[in-house]
């Protein structure tokens, strides 16, 4: 009975989101109240919020072990034989050959702290005031910590979230009126809870009209 | 030597799917994405004995499902949720198979059956959710959530989230039932 009671209760239910909507979220490509209801949900579910921050953990583009992008190499005269596999209808075959196989999952305490988080906007000089902050997913971090500052470093929001991005509420926007400088910054946590990047202080300045 | 995106190399391969050149480009994409693949299914089954099959599958699915690929998200992404899925569908016949050692969490597990049968009528998603995010820290949350909603297996989730204490996921398993119980107790007397 328990645990059919706990499957009950954080098993995917019907206003969840599926895998192909929660990567859309994580890839920021949800726009306006598609993606303010996604971050409402994923904010109250902890189905979607876990399934979210493990599809974060994988794809990030810093991800331990992601090989590196190669130079696109003529076909070699091997892989012309297996291309010719692959036309006869094999490639399942193909694929059954001596799978490379990744070095071993490092240990927790492999990971050394990485120092920057990547930030993508707002940067600089804005027309208006911005409605979102977005950065750069970080390799294991399941939740990020987001504080907007005055310049004096007065903290005017802060929110927990597992996207590599989030809306500014729009009460927090109308504070950020022009002419003003303001300042931005994230903390990237695994799943012990240590921080894993830092995005170190970021500023904006909406222009004056 | 030209370097072309995930994305590039698939619009490449969809302006000629059946040439022979084309298959340059979709080789190429496996090829960049293959141990990334096998790392996925590693963490996500927990098993590495059989992640290079399960990564096989993987590729075999993203190849006759490329066409479905719509751009709106990035190609890893897209393939990470085959993999996912995969995984997922691998986790769920291994348990029909054999259930996991329920009989491991007994003591804990009687107490904790008699207070949540309680939740039963109501509604149990709500109420328990509730409770966790009270009472449980966030890996507990985590593991309990990928072991009972997203049916992982405790191996898995040790993997998948790096765990590195001796017994893993299921040491979190144990603690947050324990939380669990006192919280569904207080959560009966208040109401």
């Amino acid at each position: 009975m328990e645990d059919e009671i706990l499957k009950k209760a954080l098993a995917p239910g019907p206003d969840c989101l599926s895998l192909e909507e929660l990567g859309r979220y994580a890839d920021g490509a949800l726009r306006g109240e598609q993606h303010s209801a996604a971050a409402r949900h994923i904010e109250g579910c902890l189905t979607c919020h876990a399934e979210l921050a493990l599809m974060q953990s994988m794809t990030s583009p810093s991800e331990r072990g992601a090989p590196k992008r190669p130079p696109f190499l003529p076909i070699a005269a091997a892989a012309a034989v297996l291309l010719a596999l692959v036309a006869a209808g094999s490639y399942y075959m193909l694929l059954r050959k001596a799978p490379e196989f990744p070095p071993s999952i490092p240990a927790e305490g492999d990971f050394t702290r990485s120092l920057t988080l990547g930030v993508r906007s707002p940067l600089g000089d804005q027309r208006e005031a911005p409605h979102r902050l977005e950065w750069v997913a970080t390799d294991r971090a399941i939740r990020y910590r987001v504080r907007l500052l005055e310049v004096d470093r007065r903290e005017l929001w802060s929110t927990t979230t597992t996207a590599a991005a989030v809306d500014i509420p729009s009460t927090v926007q109308s504070s950020l009126t022009p002419g003003r400088t303001f300042l931005w910054e994230v903390t990237a946590y695994d799943a012990a809870d240590r921080i894993v990047s830092e995005s170190g202080r970021q500023s904006f300045r909406v222009l004056p009209r | 030597m030209e370097v072309l995106s995930d994305e590039e190399l698939i619009a490449r391969y969809r302006l000629a799917p059946s040439s022979e050149d084309s298959r340059q480009f979709i080789d190429e994409l496996f090829r960049r994405h293959r141990t990334r693949v096998i790392g996925w299914c590693h963490r996500l089954s927990g098993n590495r004995d059989l992640a290079p099959d399960l990564a096989q599958d993987v590729f075999i699915k993203a190849y006759s499902s490329l066409h479905t690929f719509r751009q709106d998200s990035r190609f890893t992404t897209w393939l990470y949720v085959i993999a996912r899925n995969r995984c997922h569908d691998e986790a769920r016949a291994r348990s029909a198979a054999r259930r996991e050692a329920p009989d491991a969490f007994d003591p804990v597990t009687a107490e904790l059956n008699a207070a949540l049968a309680a939740l039963d009528a109501r509604d149990a998603r709500t109420t328990v959710q509730t409770l966790m995010k009270e009472v449980l820290n966030e890996t507990e949350q985590r593991v309990m959530t990928l072991h009972y909603g997203l049916e992982m297996e405790l191996g898995a989730i040790t993997t998948a989230l790096g765990l590195t204490n001796t017994s893993g996921a299921k040491a979190f398993i144990v603690s947050a039932k324990r939380k669990l119980n006192v919280a569904v107790r207080r959560w009966k007397m208040k109401s």
